[in-house]
């Protein structure tokens, strides 16, 4: 997993994203200023940095600037006006979110802007099970497992989104689309052989009144 | 920038009609005295040739005297405003005469001419002075009519300059305060922009903390004291924002408001905010002292009350820990509190009131604080009559007077 360098000067919202990316599995470092992040990416290796615009000492811009096209760069700013915006990916950050944001959003930029740099992981393994995302197969005990695409890509979604509750109508959209008009029982039915196929009745958990947790430790 | 082109074209303008008067004067002063002394060259001349003339005749005579002779044509000449004088010398000289200007001397102004006579009465040198009084006084009046004139006329020329240049002005000046209209209004929608980004960010930032915790919440699952820490960022978030919302009330209700106003004694009031923020004093090791003169005010006591806790507030944050000092003052109707904390920028200090204004350009709220204290203390002072006024040096401290009309 991507390691990931979180400067924000807001506390709270710090700890926030940290904790979500943790989720996850990434490996996250905080810093509160603009300061302390050009020191922090001087000394260690990072393979992306979530950075705030508004930021003591030295703000989001100054930073970029100095970074240059290193490592990924992804805003994180209340500012969601186009000029800011814009001005934020001219000078050559990956993404611009903006505050408040929703987790799986989050989640999905970072994992977007870390699999355009070859960052994001190419394989995952949880007990006998081994899923693969680039040739899209599922080895249990290293024997293929039988799939149909919506199958391979409800894991993928669960295992991106680990340890977070993904609700069923977030799981229609992910794996279905927007435009799919089928029932919400459509993803119980696809879970249900999930769980019979990989043997993952107590990994896959069913969130009370939500949806599907993939709980991994 | 209408008087400095006034002023140009007028200085211009006076240096060219002296000069030009100058050059005029000087010329016609250097032609009249050479037209006399023309003139008087001549005159010696012919006196010489008849002096001569009689001298051949005369000489030898009995009782012939130079004197008398040159007396007769002296006595002859006077009306003309020339004198003669000879002299006789032991040897001969040069027959050429020199001719010589002398002004100011003892007989007055003179054109003077002296040289020996033609031979055989070389041995005679004949004096001649031309009295020209007359002529320079008569360029002298000359002189002071131009000069009467030229005033006159630069004077005539300052109020002529003064009317077309207000006439050519008049749009252009127009056009200024149209323009100075324009940039009032400019920045006037650029504080109000401000004021909106500052809002938008002000509220989104709680609101993020907020709605992430409780989305994380919801979603992961969790240890119960990672839950106790969720459910404690989002209460905080929320006292935050219950705080904004609270003053942007009280600042919407203070307009428009008029207070019950009531005699306060002012030490009573200084004695009672020292104590209730004693503990936040002790904490920061800020030290508070306050004077009075024992006066009163005549205010709504609850809202003084809250004007010198925001005050304090601020001035208990702006200090160092250990080392602060805050002075809260009443005298001749002016409360003064000050403080020795960090100072605000000279730049900031005209925008200290706007709702929202945070002089770190990060709006950091690491102190709390809504950004809208000060705000409140402008509406406050302002509901009183009263006028706030704030000084700051950089690194040195704050002075925050609030000026009581008296009653």
């Amino acid at each position: 997993m991507a390691r990931i360098l979180i400067a924000e000067d807001e506390g709270a919202i710090n700890t926030l994203v940290k904790k979500n990316l943790e989720l996850v599995g990434h490996t996250c470092f905080s810093v509160f200023d603009g300061e302390a992040a050009l020191e922090e990416i001087e000394n260690a290796h990072y393979d992306l940095i979530l950075l705030d615009i508004m930021m003591p000492k030295m703000d989001g811009f100054a930073v970029i600037e100095e970074v240059g096209k290193r490592i990924p760069i992804i805003f994180l700013s209340a500012r969601s006006a186009v000029a800011d915006r814009v001005r934020g990916l001219k000078l050559g950050a990956d993404d611009y979110i903006v505050k408040p944001f929703d987790m799986l959003e989050l989640q999905a930029r970072v994992e977007s802007v870390l699999r355009r740099v070859n960052k994001a992981d190419m394989a995952f393994t949880l007990g006998d099970v081994k899923v693969d995302f680039l040739s899209q197969q599922v080895f249990v005990n290293d024997c293929a497992v039988e799939m149909s695409p919506k199958e391979f890509l409800l894991v993928e979604a669960l295992i991106k989104n680990r340890n977070i509750a993904l609700s069923r109508d977030k799981l229609l959209e992910m794996v279905w689309g927007y435009d799919f008009y089928g029932d919400t029982r459509t993803v119980d039915v696809h879970i249900h052989a999930l769980r019979k196929k990989l043997n993952w009745d107590d990994i896959i958990k069913t969130v009370y009144k939500l949806g599907y947790r993939l709980e991994v430790k | 920038m209408r008087i400095k082109t006034f002023i140009a074209t007028y200085l211009l303008f006076l240096f060219i009609l002296y000069a030009s008067v100058g050059v005029v004067l000087i010329y016609l002063s250097n032609s009249q005295l050479d037209m006399l002394r023309n003139k008087s060259a001549a005159q010696y001349q012919s006196i010489i040739q008849t002096l001569a003339r009689d001298i051949s005749i005369l000489h030898g005579r009995p009782g012939w005297d130079v004197q008398d002779l040159v007396h007769e044509y002296a006595r002859y000449f006077s009306r003309h405003n020339v004198s003669l004088n000879i002299f006789e010398e032991a040897q001969n000289g040069s027959a050429n005469a020199e001719v010589t200007l002398v002004l100011d001397g003892e007989e007055g102004h003179r054109i003077s001419i002296v040289g020996h006579m033609p031979e055989p009465f070389g041995h005679f040198l004949l004096e001649y002075n031309l009295n020209i009084d007359a002529n320079i006084q008569e360029m002298l009046d000359i002189q002071q009519v131009l000069l009467l004139v030229v005033v006159v006329v630069s004077l005539l020329a300052a109020v002529a300059l003064y009317i077309l240049l207000a006439v050519v002005f008049r749009p252009m000046e127009r056009m200024v305060r149209a323009e100075q209209r324009v940039i009032l209004l400019q920045e006037e929608a650029e504080s109000k922009q401000q004021f909106v980004d500052n809002f938008t960010h002000e509220i989104r930032t709680p609101l993020t903390s907020i709605y992430g915790f409780a989305e994380y919440l919801q979603k992961a699952s969790l240890p119960a004291e990672e839950i106790a820490e969720s459910a404690h960022f989002i209460m905080d978030e929320t006292r935050h924002m219950k705080n904004i919302a609270d003053t942007l009330l009280e600042l919407a209700t203070l307009r428009n408001f008029s207070p019950t106003l009531k005699e306060i004694k002012v030490a009573a009031l200084f004695n009672e905010v020292t104590q209730s923020l004693s503990p936040l004093l002790d904490k920061k090791g800020v030290r508070m002292v306050y004077d009075t003169d024992g006066g009163t005010i005549k205010a709504q006591e609850d809202l003084i009350r809250s004007l010198l806790f925001n005050l304090c507030n601020n001035a208990i944050k702006a200090c160092k820990p250990d080392a602060g000092e805050i002075k809260m003052e009443f005298l001749n109707n002016k409360i003064i509190v000050s403080d020795n904390g960090c100072g605000i920028p000279i730049e900031a200090l005209p925008k200290l009131t706007e709702p929202f204004f945070r002089v770190d350009k990060a709006r950091n709220r690491a102190h709390g604080g809504t950004g809208l204290g000060l705000t409140l203390c402008k509406q406050i002072a302002e509901v009183h009559g009263a006028k706030m006024e704030i000084a700051s040096i950089l690194n040195e401290g704050t002075r925050i007077i609030i000026h009581f009309t008296k009653p």
